[in-house]
């Protein structure tokens, strides 16, 4: 469907051309010119609802009273007006909903219109936001901290209108976009993001906002007389509107209103809360007496009160006075029987929970060791790998139990202990622990001193090998009480309390892994096929470990005889 | 001066460019785009949604945002559909080449031709002369501030193109009032002629029981009752 007219003749096409012009002159319009102000709206009219604004905000400004410091209440946002297709939700989980007049929105709510559509907000006690057409919005912040009203408003996309009012609290209002932030303290303004300009800040709609407002609070259709009777109040010194008030019907029914009036202190307040502003006076006067008269009963019942709580106590003081005397020795000696008992307790207790003496923690079955030591053939192998552990360690020159020392050599070939160090500073060192040597060469050649090779801790962990040992000499006797797991598990402790000691980038794991695995090159062998202890361990526990065997040795035990 | 051997290179590229497939002159695609994921009048807001996000607003988009702008709602079902409707609009004049591929990123030519459909845009003497075409189109909305600076052939990311929806609501508000103002000056100056004929009617009307109002000053003054509320009546029985 082509507008062009280029085929007709030029005569008519200039004749087009001038009325075209002089159409579009005709169609420009002053924004202020006079003519927009002609034909005003009744005077009488106009000047009620301006009166009846004022009237409403003089209310929320009574209804905005400051918290104690520190004291903070969420406030709502109420939907005041929806016009096209508009919808809200409480979360990002929520699913969306019309948008209705009276809908409670509380902080965190997400909004959205749709073309041709808007929706007018009451949020808290101070501010109105009018959510233009196509916009994303969102309200993360909406609180009273004390004496300041804190609200955030986050514009995804769109426009934004917003009015905030000095309502004697401080304004802390803030408007967040993808690309800025903006802060209102006063009066309003109108935010927009959008693809073209990013973030741009206009006038706000002022009286488009007056408007809605004005129309939600005056219940649509409602009409008022002015009375004759002109009085004026401190709290309402316009006596136009007093008499405006004085005339008007059964209290409206604002859903806000009655969210804010559940967070009152005084019936006062409440009252207060009340936007029926006709009866705002007469309301406070008699809430305050009702309030007064209230706190006079509560106050003379709560001496009545404290006077014969106080007449009981003292004849029960000159009662206990009376008895003291005679029931001091029983007195003390309960007393001492209590102290005893709670000792006792205390001792239950405590042996409960596990004492300095019990195991801190079953270490066996966490990773890097739980591959081992689960493969055992049983916890009376693990107690004798316990006492092999010291036996390896330990000094040729040191008694333990019935032995005045412990050969520093064993089997056939004259090998010489201190064998675990032998495969377990090597490992650790393959595996990148750089402190893990304590001398320059471990060899089976010889009987190698520990040298503390400070910082790398694995000296301290052999000295609490060999003192854990020498201080249990009952295993190294004829008839004493065996090692039992929960002794292997001290020792393997010692050295869990080490690891971070050896340095490099070793993993805790692959400590634990390089342990292990000197265990098993030496003491204890856990394959599938033969899981028992080695002959240098059978050689440790057949020469020096007397306790339990003979005449009953450990189960599952390879012991040549 | 070029020499002949740059000019035979030069051509050669050329020819070559072409019948390789040359891709210089290739547009965006898009095929997962918000309206095939969202087509219903129904799921207008995830459209909206999805749309600002994409990096390139596809000719299917533009079409059912479009519609969506001027109808209220897409019935169509299909791209062919949608672009036979804005054909019948008219949002394609000047546009040559036939349907564009439904999943390429819309030209801004044809959106502006669109937008100017929309709000009956009567643009500059050019506009006048020769109809709706892409190129003016774009400058008339530019000039109007509706659209940056883009020349008809560049395309849209998802957001500008809902901050141009916006725009053209914006505008359609303003023309409303603008419409509105110009009712109501027509209805002042008729109400204003029909006082005029009223009271030239009574100047020339001698039987008429009532004085000319506002003729007369001096009878304002001793008047008792002479608020707004005094009716004619009243006036009557005042000593003239």
């Amino acid at each position: 469907m082509p507008r062009g007219i280029l085929d007709i003749t030029l005569i008519p096409l200039l004749a087009v051309v001038m009325v075209s012009i002089g159409n579009a002159q005709d169609g420009m319009v002053a924004i202020n010119s006079p003519e927009q102000l002609a034909v005003p709206g009744p005077v009488t009219t106009r000047s009620e609802i301006q009166n009846r604004l004022s009237s409403f905000k003089g209310a929320i400004k009574g209804v905005a009273k400051p918290l104690p410091k520190g004291d903070t209440r969420k406030l709502g946002a109420i939907v005041m007006l929806v016009t096209g297709r508009c919808q809200w939700r409480m979360d990002e989980t929520s699913g969306w909903k019309k948008a209705a007049i009276n809908d409670s929105l509380g902080p965190g709510a997400f909004i959205r219109t749709g073309l041709n559509s808007t929706l007018t907000l009451r949020c808290g006690l101070n501010s109105t936001v009018l959510v233009d057409s196509n916009s994303r919005v969102q309200l993360p912040s909406l609180m009273q901290d004390g004496d300041v009203l804190r609200t955030i408003v986050t514009i995804n996309r769109g426009r934004a209108d917003i009015q905030v009012d000095r309502v004697g609290l401080m304004n802390d209002f803030s408007v967040l976009t993808p690309s800025g932030s903006l802060a209102v303290k006063g009066t309003g303004m109108g935010v927009q993001y959008d693809g073209f300009t990013g973030t741009s800040v206009v006038g706000a709609r002022h009286n488009r906002m007056n408007a809605i407002e004005m129309r939600y609070f005056m219940n649509d259709g409602y009409k008022w007389l002015m009375s004759g009777d002109a009085v004026s109040t401190n709290a309402v010194q316009n006596p136009a509107t007093v008499a405006a008030l004085e005339t008007q019907p059964a209290p409206s029914l604002q859903a806000y209103e009655a969210e804010d009036a559940g967070s009152f202190d005084s019936a006062a307040d409440q009252a207060l809360a009340a936007t029926d502003t006709s009866s705002v006076t007469t309301r406070v006067v008699l809430a305050q007496q009702q309030q007064l008269e209230s706190e006079t009963i509560i106050n003379s019942i709560e001496q009545e009160v404290i006077a014969g709580i106080l007449a009981e106590q003292e004849a029960a003081v000159l009662a206990a006075i009376e008895a003291a005397e005679s029931q001091l020795e029983e007195e003390i000696f309960e007393e001492i029987l209590e102290e005893e008992i709670e000792e006792m307790i205390d001792e239950i207790i405590e042996d409960d929970n596990g004492g300095d003496n019990q195991p801190p923690q079953d270490i066996l079955n966490t990773i890097g060791y739980s591959q081992y030591f689960g493969q055992m053939n049983g916890p009376s192998d693990q107690g004798f790998l316990a006492a092999a552990m010291a036996l390896d360690l330990i000094g040729d020159n040191i008694a333990i139990g019935d032995h005045p020392f412990v050969d520093r050599q064993y089997g056939p070939n004259e090998l010489f202990r201190r064998q675990i160090p032998l495969y377990l500073e090597p490992k650790l060192q393959l595996l990148g622990g750089e402190n893990a040597r304590t001398q320059a060469e471990i060899d089976s050649a010889s009987f190698d001193d520990l040298v503390d090779g400070a910082p790398n801790g694995l000296f301290g962990f052999y000295n609490e090998i060999i003192n854990y040992g020498i201080s249990n000499p009952q295993w190294y006797e004829a008839g004493g009480a065996p090692p039992t797991r929960a002794d292997l598990v001290l020792m393997v402790q010692s050295y869990e309390n080490q690891i971070n000691a050896i340095g490099g980038n070793i993993t805790t794991e692959q400590a634990r892994e390089a342990f292990t695995y000197a265990l098993y090159e030496t003491l204890y062998k856990t394959d599938e096929t033969a899981t028992g202890f080695t002959e240098y361990g059978q050689f440790l526990l057949n020469g020096y470990v007397w306790s339990g065997f003979p005449p009953d040795p450990p189960q599952n035990l390879k012991i040549d005889r | 001066m070029p020499s002949r051997k740059h000019v035979l290179l030069l051509l050669m590229v050329t020819v070559i460019g072409f019948a390789s497939g040359c891709t210089l002159f290739e547009r965006t695609t898009l095929d997962d785009s918000a309206v095939v994921q969202f087509p219903g009048n129904d799921q207008d807001f995830d459209f909206w949604d999805s749309l600002a996000k994409q990096s390139v607003v596809t000719n299917d988009d533009a079409l059912h945002g479009l519609l969506l702008l001027s109808d209220g709602s897409d019935d169509c079902k299909t791209y062919e559909c949608r672009y036979e409707a804005g054909v019948a609009k008219g949002w394609f004049d000047g546009s040559w080449g036939g349907m564009p591929p439904a999943n390429e990123s819309a030209r801004v030519g044809w959106i502006a031709v669109a937008a100017c459909q929309i709000l009956e845009i009567k643009g500059g003497l050019t506009m006048q002369l020769f109809g709706d075409s892409p190129r003016y189109c774009s400058r008339e909305l530019t000039f109007m501030g509706l659209l940056p600076a883009l020349s008809e052939n560049e395309a849209l990311t998802g957001l500008e193109f809902t901050a141009l929806v916006d725009n053209i609501e914006d505008r359609q508000r303003l023309n409303q009032v603008f419409e509105a103002r110009k009712k109501l000056k027509e209805q002042q100056k008729k109400a204003k002629e029909a006082a005029e004929a009223k009271r030239i009617s009574e100047v020339l009307t001698p039987m008429h029981p009532s004085p000319v109002e506002g003729t007369d000053d001096s009878n304002e003054a001793d008047a008792p009752a002479s608020g707004e509320g005094a009716t004619d009546s009243d006036r009557s029985t005042e000593p003239s």
